[in-house]
């Protein structure tokens, strides 16, 4: 077969190629690589980018970062010792440690010849002075600086920074093409985590050539690290810093927003944690105790969902009047409970409410009116109003594992339980019950609706982010000041059920809930705003089995508006 | 010699020289902590040596009776790999199958020879013609996208010349062939485009390796230093201070052979590609006395994959090609790749044990 003969001289040149060079390297340049090899001469030195600054509205730094001493080894200059037991022996003295555990770290660390290995990360000024001065003593042991993050506030704005941490095996093979390397650092949660890409900057490094001694005879290469970009936010962090000394020892979500312009100025979730013991792996056991916490201190609560109660009464009064099935004179007789087959449901005020204007609903939070309501209204409308006012859909907020929540319809109902929607599911819907279900970010979303007069905000933490556009009306003007009387009722009529939020000669509009659960005490929620300067401020109270929403909600609003009103120069 | 000992003899050979140079290359990194490489590997060779025999034991016309069903069936891993793949160093290659994770764009090569050899085997006569080149081009152009799309260059691209020999050895008119292989350079262009933007990277620090001198030139560098400073005798075995001292990234995979050049010299580099070099010319051998013309096909098509791994791998440690992720056969570590190479010494050894009966 000649063709076969063709490929196998077509094998043989190449072969032949292949022995020529390698003959070529070997023995024509052989002893320069040689000498090139034996000098060790090309090092890699990587130099990390430092990570950008997070600040709050103010200019204050919420996020640094601070240099602290690590002792490291370079293993190739104490593999290179005769007796390398020693420097660990002499080290161990200076650091009143065990040699052995000292020389076990090393082994244990130990990544390659010139990759330094830590032997002790984040030791005190005074440590790290002393083994620079015997420096010559101890060849192979280096004292590194290292940034670390260093979060001011603690677990103040936990949930909204997030942490860092070592990037993980898997990330690393998605990222690897993007520039992360195995020892990078990545943001966990937070604006750490959402915006880890324009924080981190660019690592750089050099391509030394060094001679046997280890001085530098030459650069070969260079590239300049590129410090991560800062990030403003639009938060206030005195107010959030008042807010969560108010909480942390509740189950809670607290908002405040700027209704026209969706600036969050604060945003607490407590149990929090304090993202400077995430990063401090010597502190394992308190880490540990955080990720054991049964009360979930990383979980953000305001973009978790939950049962809203009667704060929904403001998109059931909403569905009512922009749907023309009432108006501001219409009522409903409230007998203290609604018969629904042979099966009685109950309003919260035994004795009954008598009859009541859409006002007094609100402010009484009646729920019988709001079953007669939401019956005429219909699930399908509900549901249709509900998606309006931003329910079952994320708000776009810059954080990570926001919930969408849930907004029940009988198709949704078909499909989740295969069961048929009954009139029963309608009342539940109508006074916040049931299916649906809401985190408190949407509710401080629908607090700034009412507060802005119907134009559609997107909340946002970071200033870059400001959305361009003017805020589009989406909801009817009428309708809105109606809910808007109901809502100033609640707070500063004797009979409102928010009353407890009421501050003389400020004005506070507000709604109240009180979302029951199963075996469990009932979520209470205040939702609500108020006037701050030229500003229309709205806010998001929730407590996670915090029993009744006028109560401790209330008041816990009623401290955060004394507060806002004291300070209120900050936020102009 | 009856020319299938001197086969696994050679083969013998080029395995227990991969061993030591595993072990050597892998030495630093089990006193880090690390799996144990040697070990692995062995496995891997038990098991790649019971499917090359189990592969002998059965007649070649009944793997091509079935050529068919086998490109099928890996075609759909191939797609499988896209949805499920495991994602290593950036590209969904691996695929977890009962447990132990695999590779299916390695054996879709075996397979490719196997269905072009039945096809060119079924009518010859029709291969003379254009019509006929369009069936054998769809096979080939299908499992070569999918992998693409993983996307692993280095695997994509090896079919063309695999294709291009079967297209050779099959018998093609000599102007077809001038035809397939300018088509193919007019469409370069066209494929750059389609690359990513690390892989046209890779291919531009290939061209000047100082374009990255912390990256790939970096390791293309070493790689040159290694090999040169071996000499003549080499540094000797574990005392390859480029090797040692962790300068080659990749050197118990990919880049092997520059353990093998820095350690054991030219003596050694020439003693491994001589072993190369027989093990494909009398692969070629068997070709080219196998009447049949699927068997001839096998043959060339087996005998040609194990040749380009060679000199592609080869050629990248000594910077002469891009650094596009081959291993070295039976040397470098890995077991989807070992096994593949096994399966493709099994089907040589079957059509040299079978041709006689027809």
């Amino acid at each position: 077969m000649r063709r076969i003969a063709v490929l196998k001289t077509f094998f043989i040149i190449l072969f032949v190629v292949l022995s020529a060079d390698i003959f070529y390297l070997q023995i024509i340049r052989g002893r320069k690589f040689l000498e090139q090899s034996e000098n060790n001469r090309i090092r890699l030195v990587p130099e990390e980018a430092s990570r950008g600054v997070i600040f709050d509205r103010n200019g204050i730094v919420l996020v640094d970062n601070k240099l602290v001493f690590d002792i490291v080894a370079i293993p190739q200059e104490i593999l290179s010792l005769k007796n390398k037991d020693e420097i660990f022996y002499k080290l161990a003295k200076f650091l009143k440690l065990d040699a052995e555990i000292l020389s076990e770290t090393f082994k244990h660390n130990f990544q390659g010849s010139f990759f330094p290995v830590m032997l002790l990360s984040d030791v005190s000024k005074e440590t790290a002075f002393l083994i620079e001065q015997e420096r010559l003593q101890l060849p192979g042991i280096l004292v590194k600086t290292r940034a670390v993050r260093h979060y001011k506030y603690g677990p103040a704005a936990a949930h909204i920074l997030g942490y860092v941490g070592k990037i993980r095996e898997e990330e690393y093979a998605a990222l690897k093409n993007e520039g992360y390397s195995i020892n990078d650092l990545k943001g966990r949660g937070g604006l750490e985590e959402v915006f880890d890409e324009q924080l981190r900057g660019k690592n750089g490094g050099m391509q030394i050539e060094v001679d046997s001694a280890g001085n530098i005879k030459g650069v070969f290469g260079y590239k300049c690290p590129q410090s991560g970009a800062n990030l403003y936010t639009n938060i206030d962090i005195n107010l959030q810093g008042f807010i969560y000394e108010l909480v942390k020892d509740k189950k809670s979500a607290v908002g405040v927003m700027d209704a026209d312009s969706g600036e969050i100025l604060a945003l607490v979730s407590t149990p929090a944690f304090d993202p400077n013991i995430l990063i401090d792996k010597k502190k394992y056991v308190e880490i540990a105790e955080i990720f054991k916490n049964k009360d979930a201190p990383l979980l953000n609560r305001s973009l978790k969902t939950y049962p809203p109660g009667s704060i929904f009464k403001i998109v059931t009064a909403y569905s009512g009047l922009a749907e023309n099935i009432i108006n501001t004179e219409s009522t409903f007789e409230c007998p203290g409970e609604y018969k629904i087959g042979n099966y009685a449901k109950h309003c919260w005020l035994k004795r009954g409410h008598g009859a009541l204007t859409i006002k007094n609903a609100i402010a009484t939070s009646c729920n019988v009116f709001f079953y007669k309501l939401g019956l005429k209204i219909g699930e399908q409308n509900l549901y249709r109003y509900a998606s309006l006012f931003g329910f079952g859909r994320k708000t776009q907020i810059e954080l990570p594992e926001e919930e969408a929540g849930i907004v029940p319809d009988a198709k949704w109902k078909k499909a989740n339980f295969n069961e048929k929607w009954f009139a029963g599911d309608t009342l539940n819907f109508a006074i916040g019950q049931g299916y649906l279900l809401i985190s408190p970010l949407q509710a401080l979303k629908m607090a700034a609706l009412i507060a802005n007069i119907g134009e559609d905000v997107l909340p946002h933490i970071v200033a870059q982010n400001q959305p361009k556009a003017n805020n589009k009306r989406i909801l009817s003007v009428f309708a809105v000041e109606v809910i808007r009387e109901g809502m100033h009722r609640v707070v500063s009529a004797g009979y409102g059920t928010g009353h407890r939020a009421y501050v003389e000669s400020i004005e506070t509009c507000g709604k109240t809930g009180t979302a029951q659960v199963i075996r469990q005490r009932s979520h209470a929620w205040f939702v609500g705003y108020t006037k701050l300067g030229g500003k229309r401020i709205c806010f998001v109270v929730f407590l996670e089995n915090g029993g009744h929403g006028g109560e401790q909600a209330a008041q816990l609003m009623r401290q955060i508006i004394v507060y806002l009103h004291g300070q209120k120069g900050n936020f102009t | 010699m009856k020319s299938d000992k001197l086969l696994i003899i050679v083969l013998t050979l080029l395995l227990i020289f991969g061993l030591a140079a595993l072990y050597s290359a892998s030495s630093q990194k089990i006193i880090a902590g690390g799996k144990n490489f040697v070990i692995n590997q062995i496995i891997w060779i038990i098991l790649g040596a019971g499917v090359a025999f189990l592969i002998t034991r059965v007649n070649y016309h009944s793997f091509l009776s079935v050529a068919y069903i086998i490109y099928a069936i890996q075609i759909i891993f191939l797609i499988l790999v896209l949805f499920l793949g495991k994602t290593v160093l950036g590209a969904q290659r691996w695929i977890n199958f009962g447990g132990i994770g695999f590779q299916p764009s390695e054996f879709s090569k075996i397979f490719t020879v196997l269905i072009l050899a039945r096809i060119v085997g079924d009518e010859p006569q029709r291969f003379q013609t254009v019509k006929g080149l369009i069936a054998p081009f769809l096979i080939v152009i299908i499992p070569m996208s999918l992998i693409f799309l993983q996307p692993d260059l280095g695997t994509a691209l090896i079919f063309i010349p695999i294709f291009l020999t079967m297209l050779w050895v099959g018998g093609i008119k000599i102007k077809y062939l001038g035809a397939a292989i300018s088509s193919i350079a007019l469409c370069l262009p066209l494929f750059w485009q389609m690359l990513r933007d690390y892989q046209k990277d890779r291919l531009l620090v290939f061209l000047n390796p100082n374009l990255d001198p912390l990256g790939a030139g970096y390791t293309i560098n070493q790689s040159k230093i290694a090999i040169g400073s071996g000499m003549f005798t080499g540094k000797g075995w574990l005392a390859g201070t480029q090797t040692q001292l962790n300068f080659i990234p990749e050197r118990h995979t990919d880049f092997i052979f520059s353990v093998i050049g820095e350690e054991t010299g030219f003596i050694g580099a020439s003693i491994i590609l001589i072993l190369f070099l027989i093990l494909i010319l009398k692969a070629l051998k068997v070709a080219e006395t196998t009447k049949n013309i699927s068997g001839r096909l096998i043959v060339a098509g087996m005998a040609t994959i194990l040749a380009l791994h060679v000199i592609i791998n080869i050629g990248m440690t000594l910077g002469l090609m891009p650094v596009v992720g081959m291993p070295l056969p039976f040397l470098s570590y890995g077991g989807s790749a070992l096994i593949t190479n096994f399966m493709a010494v099994g089907f040589i050894l079957n059509v040299r044990k079978y041709r006689a009966m027809f």
